[in-house]
This record gives C-alpha cells, sequence and structure tokens, in this order.
C-alpha cells in the first residue's frame, strides 16, 4: 500500500552492533585522571595518618609498609598525658620533651588566632566590602586596586619592617601581633570577595528592608547578611584557613610558647638531631582536624544555593 | 490614611535631570498611576515618595508633614517592588511578618494580621514555603501580602506586574483593583504599560523625560489629551498622526496634506480663528474613531463626500476586531474595525474621520489646539 519504500536494514543487524559498541575512551581517561588525582592528593595525606599511629621506628622502616604492625596511641598519648614524656629516654625528653608538651598551648593558640582573624575578615571584609559594592565614590577603582596591590609584595621584604614595627608596639610573641599580621594579608582578597558577593545581591532587598521599617545596620544585619551567608562563610574559611596554615611570620614574630603556632612546633619537630616522625605525624594529623570540621560543617552552606528565589529568575 | 503632596520636585543624576520640577497632588485613598516610557523618571519619582532616593529639591509632604528628610523607615509607606525582592532566607510567613516585627507589634497581632493578609490573598497554604518554592504569581501575592499587612498610609507600587505572564497580568489587574477598593489607602503605581494605567486609576500622571505631561482621569487623558505625547502614549493601538498644513478659504479650514484635503470641524475651526493660528498642524484621530468602507466607485478623487481615499497596505485580524493599516498620502493610518469587514492588500477604501473626535497639534510644540 505504503509507496515509500522500505529503509534498507543495515547489515548485521542489531545484535552484532552490541559487539561493537566503542571503547569508551573519554570515560576510561576520566576516570584514570580522578584516581590519579585522588592518589597524588589524598595519599600523603593517609601515610601521614597510618604513620601516626605507628611507632617512630616502624614509620622510617625500610622497605616502608601501609599497614601498621602495632598500631599504638603511643605519639598521641604524650599530647595529654605528661607521664608519657617523663617516660622517655633522657635525651629524648631533652630534644622533644618540650616541644611536644607544648603542643596542647599550640593548638589552642591557632584556633584562637585562626577564628579571630576570620571573625575580623569577616566582620571588616563586610563593612568595608558595602560601600564598595554599594555607592559610587571618588578614588573608588584606585582604592580597590590598591588593596590588592598590597599583596604582591613579597613576604620576605615585609618580614624585618614588620618585625621592627611589632617590636616598637608590643607585639612580639603575642597573639594578637600574630592576629594583625594575618589581618594585613588576608583582608584585601576577603574585601574583594565580599564586594563580588554583595553585587549580586540585588540592591531591591536592601530597599525593601528599608521599607519594612529597618534602618541601615537592622537592614544589613537581618537581611543582607544572611543572604550572604555563602559568601561570607567562604571568607571565613578562607582567612582561617590562611592563618592556620601560615609558618614564616609565626616563625619570626614568636619566640616563645605563647603565642607559637602549630605549624612552628610541628616544624620543631624536625631538628638536627634528627627528625620525630611519630610526633610529627601525630601533630600533623592534629592540625588538620579543626579546618577539616570546619569544612564539613559549611560544605553544604557554601554550595547552597541560598539567593536562589529572591527575585524573578 | 495620607494625602500625598509633591511640591516642585526636582532629581539630578549629575548632569541629568530626571525629575524635573514635578507637582502633584495624590488625595488620600485615590488610586494614581506613574506612567511613561523607561526613562521618563516615574520610577525614581515613587523612589523619592518612598524615600530611597533623595529629593535634589522640592518637596514632599504626607498629608500636612513634610517627609522629605525623613529615610525610608521613618516614612508610613509600603512598597511592591517590579522583582517582588522577597527575602529569600525567611519563609512567606517570615516574609509577610517582617516589617510588623521590625515595627515591635505584639505577636499574636501579627499572627492575626498576617493571617488576614494570606486569606485575602488566597495564600494561606503557602506560609510555610521559601521564595525559591514559590511560582512567579504566587511571589507576586506574598510581595502584595508583605505591603498590605503594614496597613500603611500609602502603597507604593513599582511595576508590580510586568514580570507575569499576560494571563495572570490581566488577572492580577483586576484583583490590584479590587484590593485597593477593599483596604480604602492610597495607591501610587508606577506601569509602563497605558492599558494598566487605564484600567486601574483614579487618575493618571503621564511622564515623558522627567517632566509631567498631563495628570487626570482616564478619561480626561484619552479624550482630552493635552499634548502629542500623550495622545500617542494613552490607547492601543496608538492614535494617527498625520502631518501637514492649516489653509483657511472662505471663511473655512482645511487641513491639507499633499491631496488629501480635511475639513476642520467647527469646533477647531473656532479655536484656529481666535488663536488666528495657520502654523504646521498635526493631526490626530484615533484608530476606533475611523469609519472605512470599500470604495465602490472608479473614482480617483482623493476626498469626497465619501471620505478620504486610501489603499490597504495590510489588514491584521485579531478575531474581535481587525486593524486594518491604509495608506494615505504615503501615510500609514490605522483603523480598527469589525472582523467583518475584509480586505485585499492593495485594495482601495473610503476613511471616514468622526469630526467629534478628532484632534490637531501645533507641531513645533506638541500642544493640542484646543
Amino acid at each position: 500500500m505504503s509507496a515509500i519504500p522500505a529503509k534498507p536494514s543495515r547489515e548485521g543487524g542489531i545484535s552484532e552492533s552490541l559487539y561493537r559498541l566503542p571503547i569508551p575512551w573519554k570515560q576510561i581517561f576520566i576516570y584514570l585522571s580522578a584516581i590519579f588525582a585522588f592518589v597524588y592528593l589524598a595519599g600523603p595525606f593517609a601515610w601521614i595518618v597510618i604513620s601516626s599511629v605507628m611507632t617512630s621506628e616502624e614509620a622510617v622502616s625500610v622497605p616502608p609498609h601501609w599497614i601498621p604492625e602495632n598500631p599504638t596511641l603511643m605519639n598521641y598519648e604524650a599530647y595529654w598525658n605528661p607521664a608519657a614524656i617523663e617516660n622517655m629516654r633522657e635525651e629524648r625528653r631533652l630534644t622533644v620533651g618540650g616541644v611536644v608538651a607544648a603542643v596542647p598551648v599550640a593548638m589552642g593558640n591557632s584556633i584562637i588566632i585562626s577564628f579571630a582573624v576570620a571573625f575580623l575578615n569577616i566582620v571588616i571584609g563586610a563593612l568595608s566590602a558595602y560601600p564598595f559594592a554599594r555607592s559610587q565614590f571618588r578614588g573608588k577603582t584606585t582604592l580597590l586596586v590598591l588593596y590588592l596591590l598590597t599583596r604582591m609584595v613579597p613576604a620576605l621584604a615585609l618580614i624585618l619592617p614588620v618585625y621592627l614595627v611589632l617590636r616598637q608596639i608590643g607585639g612580639l610573641n603575642q597573639k594578637w601581633g600574630l592576629i594583625l599580621m594575618y589581618m594585613t594579608f588576608t583582608l584585601p582578597y576577603s574585601v574583594w570577595i565580599l564586594k563580588n558577593y554583595f553585587q549580586t545581591i540585588p540592591r531591591d532587598l536592601e530597599d525593601a528592608a528599608r521599607v519594612d521599617r529597618c534602618n541601615w545596620f537592622q537592614a544589613m544585619i537581618r537581611v543582607i547578611l544572611p543572604v550572604s551567608l555563602p559568601g561570607i562563610v567562604a571568607v571565613g574559611i578562607y582567612s582561617f584557613m590562611a592563618a592556620w596554615g601560615e609558618f614564616l611570620f609565626a616563625m619570626i614574630l614568636t619566640q616563645t610558647p605563647d603565642a607559637r603556632t602549630m605549624p612552628v612546633l610541628v616544624a620543631q619537630l624536625s631538628t638536627e638531631l634528627g627528625t620525630e616522625y611519630g610526633f610529627l605525624t601525630s601533630s600533623a594529623v592534629l592540625a588538620v582536624i579543626p579546618p577539616l570540621v570546619l569544612a564539613l560543617i559549611f560544605q553544604r552552606m557554601i554550595i547552597s544555593g541560598i539567593g536562589a528565589g529572591a527575585v524573578k529568575g | 490614611m495620607a494625602r500625598v503632596y509633591l511640591d516642585q520636585i526636582c532629581k539630578n543624576f549629575g548632569d541629568f535631570v530626571a525629575v524635573d520640577t514635578l507637582n502633584l497632588d495624590v488625595q488620600d485613598k485615590e488610586f494614581v498611576t506613574l506612567v511613561g516610557p523607561s526613562g521618563c523618571g516615574k520610577t525614581t519619582t515613587l523612589r523619592m515618595i518612598a524615600g530611597l532616593e533623595k529629593i535634589s529639591t522640592g518637596k514632599i509632604y504626607f498629608d500636612n508633614d513634610s517627609v522629605g528628610h525623613l529615610p525610608a523607615n521613618h516614612r508610613d509607606i509600603a512598597m511592591v517592588f517590579q522583582s517582588y525582592a522577597l527575602y529569600p532566607h525567611m519563609n512567606v510567613y517570615e516574609n509577610i511578618g517582617f516589617a510588623l516585627k521590625m515595627m515591635r507589634i505584639p505577636r499574636p497581632e501579627i499572627e492575626r494580621r498576617i493571617q488576614w493578609a494570606a486569606k485575602m490573598l488566597g495564600i494561606e497554604m503557602l506560609l510555610q514555603r521559601k521564595p525559591r518554592d514559590l511560582s512567579g504569581g504566587q511571589r507576586q501575592r506574598v510581595a502584595l501580602g508583605r505591603a498590605i499587612v503594614r496597613e500603611p498610609a500609602c502603597f507604593l507600587l513599582d511595576e508590580p506586574l510586568s514580570n507575569l505572564d499576560a494571563k495572570l497580568r490581566v488577572s492580577m489587574r483586576a484583583e490590584l483593583k479590587r484590593l485597593h477598593h477593599d483596604i480604602e489607602r492610597t495607591f501610587i503605581y508606577v506601569t509602563h504599560d497605558q492599558a494598566e494605567a487605564l484600567t486601574m486609576s483614579d487618575r493618571i500622571a503621564i511622564m515623558n523625560h522627567g517632566k509631567l505631561q498631563q495628570f487626570g482621569t482616564p478619561d480626561d487623558v484619552y479624550y482630552h489629551p493635552a499634548n502629542v505625547f500623550v495622545a500617542g502614549f494613552i490607547g492601543s493601538p496608538a492614535m494617527n498622526f498625520i502631518d501637514g498644513d492649516i489653509v483657511h478659504e472662505n471663511g473655512d479650514y482645511y487641513f491639507t496634506r499633499g491631496a488629501l484635503r480635511y475639513e476642520i470641524p467647527p469646533r477647531l475651526a473656532q479655536r484656529l480663528q481666535e488663536s488666528g493660528r495657520t502654523t504646521a498642524v498635526t493631526l490626530g484621530v484615533r484608530p476606533e474613531t475611523i469609519g472605512v468602507s470599500h470604495e465602490t466607485s472608479a473614482s480617483t478623487e482623493a476626498n469626497n463626500s465619501d471620505g478620504i481615499l486610501g489603499t490597504v497596505y495590510v489588514d491584521e485580524p485579531l478575531g474581535s476586531d481587525v486593524f486594518l493599516t491604509v495608506q494615505v498620502e504615503n501615510a500609514h493610518i490605522i483603523v480598527r474595525t469589525d472582523p467583518e469587514f475584509r480586505t485585499t492588500f492593495g485594495e482601495k477604501v473610503r476613511l471616514t474621520f468622526n469630526p467629534q473626535k478628532v484632534y490637531l497639534f501645533d507641531q513645533k510644540s506638541g500642544e493640542a489646539i484646543r
């Protein structure tokens, strides 16, 4: 009936073509890359965690192995149990005992300093970024670029002047000295990040809050900041991490354990007299915990699209 | 309860004059629409009334109180934004109750008012949802709810319907008008849509280039436009304008353009006589007031007793009407006529203008001659 000629069937039919599925090279490549990247990034970390539950001797034994023969928490115990240090061999106690005993204090210092830096970055950053995002004033762009330019100076060039200034104002060996220092190199970025974030928030939201009986400050606290939460969390995490991992200034600006932070202390476990792999790795694991916890808590907040639905999309 | 009175308001952004010496007197409980093309200063005016924009010069009064110096949070107004501006981190209930909370109104009263507003707008079942889970129309209602719970002296609405689809816009238009009737407050409404202005308002303020062109009732601005701009802006399809000259012969006045010759009705002729004006003028005729008939004779006379001769350029049937574009003396005239009137492109037709409903404008100043 139909005048349309039947479509010529391909030779072989379906069953044969199944065998000729192309090899998914692209997929294979992507997965291999992902596996490689994972091993590359997570491998050293895994080694540190594993080594931290080995004795120092086992950790450096040749050939290296991944499964501890006698897992032990002795590398951690010394941090909260002074008796463990007392029981060390004398020369060992003299070389690393003091350092190990200072770990809890350093941990506290790191936490205080990093949280303070994160908090101050959020408060000062938000207050300074808002005018940059919203108003027009003379020298706005110049000022923003200047902020970034301060970051173009190498840290090494700054150390001596910073040291002298801090000594002058009594900021050496003080937590606030380090906080002050860290603020100078985190705040410019925070202002930029928050400025860009605020610019994505519709101005109408602020206006609506004003009309809804908020003064400027209330509009900021009740509407702008909650809506900016992802940006604020990003700034908090960024500045926390910057302060947490900073080594150079922390080492130069602190000579006593009072304000010494974890990176400096961990480094002291590797001395001319030898490297304490057990304590080195266990303190490194301890040092990873706070940022890790923070990242886990806030990751959902960072990625949740809280701004969706504010205005007609 | 508030009368809103703008006294010689100006707003400059640098050298740009956004609003130029605007006087506007909005009566208590009146629905006034500011309408005009984009950039005409209508939204800026609304923002100045709200206190979101500083006034360059002039004064704003709510009743007898000068409020020009007060920030937005100290003026008793509620505003609905074009973007709705719902707080994304709050649910509908919190959105609607936010201003009440800021005003420190007791909790049971807040609860009562939110329920009242939600019921009025039909959004009771949405109170726990976040704005991102609402449709455009629902967000619109929440934005309205946020305004009405305040029971403010004055409502300011900035193109609240322009983000809705055409069908919803028409139904919300009616609901807004009803809402105004029910809650008996002053409404100041900004739109660029002349149909919204005509259908909803008690009075319409038409603005262009920062200047008030005319302020009057819908009938006023439709039937007695003050100038070419108002005449062209109000009404859809827009009024037809034909530029030409005035000729005075044997005591009668004629509008002429090429072979086209149209006797000016006595009402306007008298005005011309009084002013002795023979300058270039623009003739204005609304599409719905033009009569059209098929040309039956073979006459090629441009004007005879049957009307003005033209050629059909295009016809656009709309179901209820037909829009006919007719070429007369290289001017296009749009005619709105019955759907039964069918033509073909290029066909000759005769147009008749209703002498009661033609307008004359001074070509130079654009002012209506009336």
